[in-house]
Order: structure tokens, then C-alpha cells, then sequence
């Protein structure tokens, strides 16, 4: 099993694969497994084009707003 | 009111006739729906037609009028993709899942527009919960393209297209996580907005992923997007991604000069990066030539490549279309089509990891697009590589393989419009895209309602006179 299978999916061996349909709780025929190694190499292929040399610092795009207090509290003065 | 048949008409020319009381929304209807019957069975763009419920909303169209009442959506029939949920109405999604799914309420989108007095014809086709290709082992065949009934429709708002180009309804309302709304709207030669996320809210309308995906209209002109925005748009504080701007009429920012506008021309999106034809070329460059004829001074612009947003997009929608399907898709996986599974399983494998680096690289994407506005007040270029590929030619497997033309609108959270700016020598129509920085769709809609004006191309409609036999299906 490789350390990072979904960078190196174009290499994935057919055992890897398999672990990796029952990690996720699928039940695949054949048929099926292989369009999945079909499709997951394409898919591969796309995350090995993301950077990832990033500042840790870096800020997530996720921003979660909690809702305001209601009513709002008033200003400190 | 009258009951003879004006032939083919926007919404714009519809309005003006049912407030002048020349044209009755009744009569419009029950032309709409015999054109439906006579056409659909060849084109598949209706999963559900919604007859009598449209009748009603048609007559109490009327008597308002007759009251008085003015709108520029009363009595104006539309029809919607079937993933907007429609109150005792099914919403398949067009999918084997929901085929039985009778939502309590409307989405708010349908909501809004049967508010503003708008007649809902029915539901329409769509890829599978809005994603994948054509498929031929769900319960509802494909769309057909109105253009040439042996091509593809684009999609996912296939039906949307379909309905539109075909005259079977005169506004429609898709949605677009990739460009969903664009490219159909090109393949169909009709306009289309992708709004900016949080402008038109998403509530009750079953998501593909949630990051990415934007409700819109769809119909003949752009000016009929405008006045079906004016509608749609606006906070809606039960759907966390609403967002509160302030309410604006893009219809009548439609009349405001172009003249001084900056446009940059992104030649490298089709002549690089996802290299189009010959036809395509030549009809982006007289677009080009026509917005410089309308006194905006366009230049050639660019942007990161169209790869680059393709990626962040296919990762982040495969992650979260995964994620929304996972239970069914571990104990129904038989029920989804085979298209459907080729997009979407691929999600399950993909490590949280790379769908945040995904999510990261968006944000330079955004910011490196935002910084292009600096310099141009739009940014345009072609819709789609060609004309409407052949039906026969779309395989399931090639899901990754083709980067699209729309995705960096979705990628970078801009509005984006796509209008007919031409057609082939074969006939088959050709779009280009307009895109503004985020919260511009007054000024998108109205250079796009600018451009069409002076390309020339809403006076030619598809021809279905030989309409009536079914099409031969597509093995």
C-alpha cells in the first residue's frame, strides 16, 4: 500500500485499489472496478497538478459564520 | 385577450403583449402545452409536464391582469430543471433514487417566480442529480438537441436548453456547479447566467456540491435572464450561502451605455488551452470586433490556465457529490446510472488531504481572477470548444479528461453569461462567454444583451417542422 495512494492513483495496483473500494464501504463487481480505476486515474492525475508548497499560515477557504447573538448585544461603551 | 398564436416569443415580447392585454396568458399556456405535446416526444426535455397545475396559475394570471396588475413575469410560462423542488410535484433529479420523491414545498427559487406570477409548465431533464453525461439506463431518456435532434444538449440543464431553444417554454431555470447553465446555453444557442454564489438562493434545490453550485436562469435572449434575476435575486435568510447585497433591476440596467468598458479577451482559454475549431475562432474574434464596434476597448487578457480551475473544480465536486451520495451509493449503487458512478465514485478515494489542498489552490484562483477585474471591467471568450457534439460521441469515461471552458466562473466565484454569437455553416449554434467580477451581473447582462443585439442571431430559431416521429434512440 502506497503512503499517499490518491497522488500516485496512475500507479495504483489492482490489490490497492480493492482496499481502497472497501475502505470507503463500497461493494463493486467488476465491471465496476474497472471503470473506478479508470476514472481514478484521471482523477489522480488532476490532484497531482494541485501545489502544495504553501506558508502554514496559510488561510483555509472555509470560513464558518456563527449566527448573531438575538437580540444583538449592544455596543460597549 | 387574444387567443391567436404569436409564434416563438421572449419574455420581454410576451410581457409587454399580456400587459397591453393583447395576448392571453391562458391562451399562451395552452399553446405552450400542445407545442409540448407535439415536440417533447422527440426532444425528452420534460420528466414531468405539469398541465393542469399550469392552467390554473395561467388563468389566475389572467384575471390579475384583468385587475390591473402588471409584472413582467405574470403569465409568463417556465419550466424547471427537476432538481428545484416543487410542492406536490415529483422531483426526480432524474434519477431511479427520487423517481417517486413529492416535495412539501417549493424551492425558493420556484417560489419567487410563481410570486412575481410566473405559470410552471413542468420539470425537466437533467443529467443525473446534475452531473455526468447523457445516459440511456435511467428511467427518462436524454435531451435532444432542438438544433439537430442527433446532438447533445450540454448539460447538466439539458432539458433547460432543450425546452428554451425549442420554444416549449419561454424561460427556464438550471443550475451550474461547472457550467451546467453555460454550456447548454451555448449547444443550444440560447443565453444563460451563472450568478455569483449567495445571489440567488439554493434553498430546496438538491445540491451536486455545495461549494461550488449556483441556481440561474436560462432562456432565448439575455434581457429575459435579466428579468427572470430580477426576480430570483435576493437574500434569502434561510439558505446559509444567501448573501444580503443590496436588490438592483438588471433589466433596466440593461439600457445603461458599454461604450468606455474594458474587455479583456482571453484568447488562450480556446486557442490554448482547450483549443477550439475554426468556426468558433472566427466567431469570437467578430465578437470582439463588435464590442470594439460598440466603443468598449477590448485587449487580450489572461488568466491561469483553464486547466488549473478544472482541477480544483473536478476534485472538489467529485468530494462532495461523494460525500452527499455516500449512503446511497454503498447500498443502492445499482439504482444510479453508469455515467453517474464514473463521476462521482472516484470521490470516495480522494483524501481529505487533497480535497483541502484543492480548496486552498481555489483561493490563489480566486485571488488571481479578482486581480484581472483591476485592469478590465469583463473578461470574455468562447463558451465551448465547438458546436453540440454528437450524442452518440459522449462517453462516460472521458469525465476528467476534457477540461470545460465555464469552470473557471464557478472556480473563481464569478457571474458568468453565455449568449448565441453565431452558428456554423451546418447551422448548429456557437456561444461566447462574458464574465465580470463577482456581484457584476448588471453589467454581464447588459453588455450580453448589448452583443446579441448587434451579432444578430435571436431572429434565427431551430427548425422543427419535421417534428412528430421520435428520434432514433441512441444505444
Amino acid at each position: 500500500m502506497s503512503v499517499r495512494p490518491a497522488s500516485n492513483g496512475a500507479g495504483v495496483t489492482p490489490a490497492e485499489m480493492e482496499q481502497m473500494v472497501a475502505r470507503a464501504g463500497l461493494a463493486l463487481n467488476p465491471g465496476q472496478l474497472a471503470d473506478l480505476v479508470l476514472t481514478w486515474r484521471q482523477m489522480a492525475a488532476l490532484i497531482a497538478t494541485i501545489p502544495r508548497a504553501r506558508p502554514l499560515a496559510d488561510d483555509f477557504s472555509f470560513v464558518f459564520r456563527p449566527p448573531l447573538p438575538r437580540p444583538a448585544a449592544p455596543p460597549r461603551r | 385577450m387574444s387567443g391567436s398564436d404569436p409564434g416563438p416569443l421572449t419574455i420581454a415580447e410576451a410581457a409587454r403583449l399580456i400587459a397591453g392585454k393583447r395576448l392571453s396568458p391562458v391562451e399562451l399556456t395552452r399553446g405552450l402545452l400542445a407545442r409540448i405535446e407535439r415536440l417533447d416526444p422527440r426532444l425528452n426535455a420534460f420528466i414531468t409536464v405539469t398541465g393542469r397545475h399550469a392552467l390554473t396559475q395561467a388563468r389566475a394570471a389572467e384575471k390579475a391582469v384583468m385587475a390591473g396588475k402588471r409584472g413582467r413575469l405574470l403569465g409568463i410560462p417556465l419550466a424547471y430543471k427537476d432538481i428545484y423542488a416543487t410542492a406536490g410535484v415529483r422531483t426526480t433529479a432524474h434519477s431511479r433514487l427520487l423517481a417517486e420523491n413529492v416535495p412539501k414545498e417549493d424551492a425558493e427559487a420556484v417560489r419567487r417566480l410563481a410570486a412575481a406570477g410566473a405559470v410552471m409548465l413542468g420539470k425537466l431533464a437533467t443529467h443525473e442529480f446534475a452531473i455526468g453525461g447523457p445516459a440511456f439506463d435511467l428511467p427518462w431518456p436524454p435531451a435532444r438537441n432542438p438544433w439537430d435532434t442527433e446532438r447533445f444538449t450540454g448539460g447538466s440543464s439539458s432539458g433547460s436548453g432543450a425546452a428554451v431553444a425549442a420554444g416549449l417554454a419561454l424561460g427556464a431555470l438550471g443550475s451550474d456547479t461547472a457550467g451546467s447553465i453555460r454550456i447548454p446555453a451555448a449547444y443550444c444557442g440560447i443565453a444563460g447566467l451563472k450568478p455569483t454564489p449567495g445571489l440567488v438562493s439554493r434553498r430546496g434545490v438538491i445540491p451536486l456540491a455545495p461549494s461550488l453550485d449556483t441556481a440561474g436562469p436560462m432562456a432565448w435572449t439575455a434581457e429575459d435572464c435579466a428579468l427572470l434575476l430580477d426576480a430570483l435575486a435576493g437574500h434569502d435568510p434561510a439558505d446559509p450561502a444567501s448573501v444580503p447585497v443590496p436588490k438592483e433591476s438588471y433589466a433596466r440596467a440593461l439600457g445603461s451605455p458599454v461604450k468606455g468598458l474594458r474587455i479583456g479577451l482571453l484568447r488562450h482559454f480556446h486557442e490554448r488551452d482547450v483549443p477550439a475549431g475554426a468556426e468558433m475562432l472566427q466567431t469570437v474574434a467578430v465578437a470582439a470586433r463588435r464590442l470594439a464596434e460598440l466603443g468598449c476597448r477590448v485587449e487580450e487578457a489572461s488568466l491561469p490556465a483553464v486547466q488549473e480551475y478544472n482541477a480544483v473544480g473536478r476534485i472538489i465536486i467529485s468530494a462532495e457529490a461523494y460525500a452527499l451520495h455516500e449512503t446511497n451509493l454503498q447500498t443502492r449503487l445499482s439504482d444510479y446510472s453508469r455515467t453517474f458512478r464514473m463521476r462521482v465514485l472516484s470521490g470516495g478515494l480522494i483524501r481529505a488531504a487533497d480535497y483541502l489542498a484543492a480548496q486552498r489552490r481555489r483561493s490563489d484562483l480566486i485571488a488571481a481572477t479578482a486581480r484581472a477585474f483591476a485592469r478590465y471591467d469583463l473578461l470574455i471568450s468562447a463558451a465551448a470548444p465547438g458546436p453540440a457534439p454528437l450524442l452518440r460521441d459522449q462517453r462516460p469515461d472521458e469525465g476528467f479528461a476534457i477540461p470545460f471552458l465555464a469552470t473557471p466562473a464557478n472556480v473563481a466565484a464569478i457571474p458568468a453569461a453565455v449568449i448565441c454569437a453565431g452558428f456554423t455553416a451546418r447551422g448548429l449554434p456557437l456561444g461566447v462567454q462574458i464574465m465580470g467580477p463577482a456581484w457584476s451581473e448588471a453589467l454581464v447582462l447588459r453588455v450580453a444583451h448589448r452583443l446579441e443585439e448587434a451579432l444578430g442571431t435571436r431572429a434565427r430559431r431551430p427548425d422543427l417542422s419535421g417534428a412528430g416521429e421520435p428520434a432514433a434512440r441512441v444505444a
